[in-house]
């Protein structure tokens, strides 16, 4: 039963990060799922702080049809 | 002072003379009321989701600085009035942003220029017509076997 553990950082805190632009898709992509959803905190490690602003972000990039509100079926 | 930065999306059918006098049209309702930074065609995008049947659109980031924040509901609802404008959203800046971020336009946009145009040429459909439905009956118990398997572990 070996359990290998590994240390959850905050990739915004980690690359001093202190703003998220909402048209900065590349970045934002690595925090939600396949199908769209915004990753967890309890997954990604990101701090609240940093979470608050990466949610408003990526909400700003769904309305502007930047991002999907789902992958699922046609969109 | 306040900075503002809008991102509208066109119609992708409109020639670059017809977008370039709609970006006229939205300088001369903002530059009433305000000091525009920058305004410039961010480049033909896929859309992530289609708007009003559309799968692309030309994506144009306006950015401009204002006290008279009045003035912004009428520029709003300009927006919205506005029919070539498929989509639009207004976000507050915290601070003046830099002259026109240059990383942010796409490299792609090229290659997205041509296969638009391609698929408007042709009238292909985007996506491969779905299977039949008879077909898919035959695999359904097959596949939800291995569903439930998957989901049992």
């Amino acid at each position: 039963m070996a359990f290998v553990s590994r240390k959850k950082f905050c990739y915004f805190k980690e690359n001093a990060i202190t703003e998220i632009d909402y048209k900065d898709v590349k970045l934002l992509r690595r925090f939600v799922t396949e199908q769209g959803k915004i990753m967890p905190r309890r997954v990604t490690g990101t701090s609240a702080k940093m979470h608050r602003k990466l949610i408003r972000a990526i909400k700003r990039a769904r309305n502007i049809a930047l991002m999907p509100y789902t992958n699922l079926g046609d969109g | 002072m306040r900075y503002y930065e809008t991102l509208y999306i066109l119609n992708p059918d409109y020639e670059k003379e017809r977008v370039d006098s709609i970006m006229k049209d939205v300088d001369e309702q903002v530059s009433k009321f305000s000091q525009v930074i920058a305004h410039s065609v961010w480049g033909k995008k896929r859309l992530a989701y289609p708007i009003d049947k559309h799968k692309y659109g030309t994506y144009v980031l306006f950015q401009f600085e204002t006290e008279d924040q009045t003035a912004l509901g009428d520029f709003d609802s300009f927006m919205k009035l506005n029919n070539s404008v498929l989509r639009f959203q207004n976000v507050r800046l915290d601070a003046k942003p830099e002259v026109i971020e240059n990383d942010f336009l796409d490299e792609s946009t090229e290659r997205i220029e041509q296969e638009f145009q391609v698929k408007n040429m042709r009238g292909i459909p985007e996506e491969t017509p779905k299977a039949p439905v008879e077909e898919k009956f035959e695999d359904t118990d097959e596949a939800s076997e291995t569903a439930e398997e998957e989901t049992s572990v």
